[in-house]
């Protein structure tokens, strides 16, 4: 499992990812998250909203609800242009974050 | 799944009660049962389901960071309201709402009774004819008789906030509380709804009555002012009654809508 500590920086960008293709509520980013990651991150649901509140108060992203069957009501996150700008920026800062740490890792 | 609630609720017993904490709640309860229900679903058992969801929750102080939040424990803490303060409050809005819009309500009347009488009263009416003067001197009376307790009002009001200054300075409501009050509020939201819409409606439809005295006679264009000024001034006694109650509800709830 990968420590929370390393990878705080890009948190927003897992999530923002995750909003690319469909709009998505809480679980299911979750839940994707640790898919992907093939079990060996999982974010923890402080973490996971921590980031909503930040992302919507960034206008990142835009939360609505959306009404399930059984008459359920989720939260549901939809990303906006700005948003997709921003990830935009991280996966350059991420390649070259990666770039110069490399430099430093002994095969 | 009664375990999960009673933790949420110990996590967030020390984060202010607030529409924005209320509804990160609701959206993290909603993801820690949907965690629990596909945990259970592959065959975990309760413990281990609800061992799981908790060990994955984090920790409650990122989440106050990012809300901007300090915990109610330390420092200058915000003083939590009995129920009693909150209904006085509540009806001391009420009531002060009643009389700001009864003020400004008496005051519209004032002068549509004012043209009113002149229509009656003045040249060319066909009740009875008066000098210009006495005609205009009642009308002016009227008038006065009007604005003056309705400005009475606004006075008699301003001086009947002041018990109520802990409501200006920071608190909280208790858990339990903060929910009563948000149900009547949501109880109330309809009826404000209705009314607000009823004002808009004869917002819109007031100057129709301008025209229709026009039908009957060319002259009586006054009668249509008073008329529109009436019905206008029971739009705005809505809007300001209504409005201040549910103003109310949001100070007390500390939500901005």
């Amino acid at each position: 499992m990968i420590s929370s500590d390393i990878i705080r920086g890009y948190n927003d960008t897992m999530i923002l990812y995750m909003l690319l293709e469909q709009e998505s509520y809480g679980y299911e980013i979750s839940k994707n998250i640790r898919q992907l990651s093939e079990e060996k991150y999982v974010m923890k649901e402080t973490t996971l909203y921590s980031a909503f509140t930040r992302l919507e108060k960034n206008g990142y992203i835009l939360s609505f609800y959306r009404d399930e069957t059984f008459g359920k009501r989720r939260t549901y996150y939809r990303i906006t242009p700005e948003g997709r700008a921003y990830y935009e920026e991280k996966c350059i800062e991420w390649r070259l974050t990666q770039e110069v740490v490399n430099k430093f890792i002994r095969e | 799944m009664n375990t999960l609630v009673n933790y949420l609720e110990t996590m967030f017993a020390q984060l202010p009660r607030n529409a924005q904490t209320w509804r990160l709640k609701e959206d993290l309860l909603a993801t820690m049962e949907e965690k629990y229900n596909e945990l259970k679903a592959e065959g975990r058992s309760e413990n281990e389901a609800v061992g799981i969801v908790i060990s994955e929750f984090g920790n409650i102080d990122e989440l106050m960071q990012e809300l901007e939040m300090t915990p109610l424990v330390s420092g200058a803490q915000p003083r939590v309201l009995t129920a009693h303060e909150v209904e006085d409050y509540l009806q001391m809005r009420r009531r002060s709402a009643f009389n700001i819009a009864l003020g400004v309500a008496i005051i519209i009347f004032g002068v549509a009774f004012m043209m009113l009488i002149n229509m009656l009263l003045g040249e060319g009416s066909q009740f009875m004819t008066m000098s210009e003067d006495s005609a205009g001197l009642i009308s002016i009376v009227v008038l006065l008789a009007c604005v003056v307790p309705g400005i009475a009002l606004f006075g008699y009001n301003g001086s009947k906030n002041e018990p109520y200054e802990y409501m200006q300075r920071q608190f909280q409501l208790p858990n339990a509380l903060w929910e009563e009050i948000n149900q009547r509020k949501s109880a109330f939201m309809p009826t404000y709804k209705l009314v607000i819409w009823l004002g808009v409606v004869i917002c819109i439809a007031s100057p129709i009555l301008l025209f229709v005295p026009m039908i009957f006679n060319e002259d009586a264009s006054g009668y249509g002012v008073a008329a529109m000024l009436f019905a206008l001034a029971i739009a705005v006694f809505l809007f300001i009654y209504w409005g201040n109650i549910k103003e109310g509800f949001s100070v007390v709830l500390q939500t901005e809508d």
